[in-house]
């Protein structure tokens, strides 16, 4: 198991964090300051993809780190920390999307669908203007095209195309069989397509 | 080799995953085949986009925040924290704690009151205000020791009297024909034992 551990960058990165870690189990919170620095735009960028705007992606992604600093003891070192962190980011953010929808949701049938597009009766909070603008075009069309994913197909996606994290990381974080992340990789990919309407 | 088919190995192909074999027959499929030419140029286009939108930061401040969105800590956690961080004064603190624990009950045992002399029949001992008297008229022949007590001399001693780690009363009625001498060993004492225990410890 601990072999799917070893990523093939950064094993320097994992001598850094470990001494880090040890620390914050410590109750060191200057070395936790450090960890947060480390890892901040790895997690912003999967909670801002998932949710799709930066008010709700800031507070899950610091809720995904107190999350790191109250159950640091829990945390098993013989596993990589980055699959931990995202793990926690993207539960996290999948909980909020599925919230929303409970709120929101006119269509009792959309809830626990284990369908594939995101049929989005309210109007998506995301994109606002701010948005757009801090963003630029490109980004806004991308999200978009996420943003018409559901929840589970959406992190796969994101892992797999903005953290490039690999088969079996992916597998790792989310606790799926590799098969399952394949098939819903591939499905995402032409769901993506469809949106974003490409011509040769 | 149908659509189907093909279009499964495009999706090997972009998972990296597409063996020698599988890659030669798509190649051919995707020769003659114009549909599937095009999926598949989509699909790596799609996959070229949504990576190329991997440039997102996380706000200034976001670790300050996270930092102040940390629970308090108790006092007690604050005070583990620090010892944490000083195992080298909390060893020393311990030593000199239990050091001076040991110093005082040895002192205690060591402590107890003595008197020493040939006529103890003649002398008294107040117990309750720890003192040794000599009571009016009464005559000592000999020398007197009294240890961590007080001596009231209200009668008459025909030889030395010396207190250790205690005073000498001589009423006017009493009288000392010997030397009198108070003995306060405490800090001598204190010293000695110290430097006692110190090399039992490092020899």
């Amino acid at each position: 198991m601990n072999l799917h551990g070893r990523s093939k960058r950064g094993n320097h990165m994992g001598l850094i964090e470990e001494n880090l870690i040890k620390k914050v189990k410590k109750g060191d919170r200057d070395a936790f300051a450090e960890l947060v620095d480390l890892y901040k735009d790895k997690v912003y960028k999967v909670s801002y993809r998932m949710l799709g705007n930066q008010q709700e992606a800031e507070d899950v992604a610091q809720e995904t780190f107190l999350r790191v600093y109250a159950n640091i003891d829990s945390y098993d070192p013989s596993y990589k920390f980055s699959t931990w962190i995202y793990r926690i980011a993207s539960n996290l953010s999948i909980d909020q999307l599925r919230k929303k929808k409970q709120i929101y949701s006119l269509d009792k049938q959309v809830e626990g669908t284990e369908g594939l597009e995101w049929h989005d009766r309210l109007s998506d909070p995301g994109q606002g203007p701010e948005d757009q603008l801090l963003t630029g075009e490109l980004q806004g069309q991308v999200q978009e095209a996420i943003n018409s994913l559901t929840p589970k197909y959406r992190s796969i996606m994101i892992l797999r195309y903005l953290e490039d994290l690999s088969l079996s990381e992916i597998s790792e974080v989310l606790k799926l069989p590799v098969s399952t992340i394949k098939t819903r990789i591939h499905r995402g990919r032409e769901t993506l397509r469809k949106k974003l309407n490409f011509h040769s | 080799m149908d659509c189907k088919q093909a279009t499964r190995y495009i999706h090997e192909y972009l998972d990296e995953e597409i063996s020698e074999q599988h890659e030669m027959q798509l190649d051919e499929h995707l020769l003659h085949c114009v549909d599937c030419k095009q999926r598949f140029r989509a699909l790596q286009q799609t996959v070229a986009f949504v990576q190329s939108a991997s440039h997102i930061y996380a706000p200034l401040n976001f670790t300050d925040r996270v930092l102040a969105a940390l629970p308090k800590e108790s006092y007690g956690h604050i005070w583990k924290r620090r010892m944490r961080r000083h195992p080298f004064l909390v060893a020393a603190s311990l030593f000199v704690l239990i050091m001076t624990g040991s110093l005082v009950s040895v002192w205690n045992e060591d402590h107890q009151f003595q008197l020493t002399s040939d006529q103890l029949n003649k002398i008294q001992i107040d117990e309750v205000t720890r003192k040794v008297i000599v009571p009016a008229n009464s005559v000592v022949n000999g020398d007197i020791v009294v240890r961590n007590a007080d001596i009231d001399v209200n009668g008459h001693v025909h030889g030395n009297v010396t207190a250790i780690d205690g005073s000498i009363y001589l009423a006017s009625t009493g009288s000392i024909t010997g030397e009198r001498e108070e003995i306060h060993q405490a800090v001598e004492w204190v010293w000695y034992n110290m430097k006692r225990i110190a090399y039992l410890i490092v020899p």
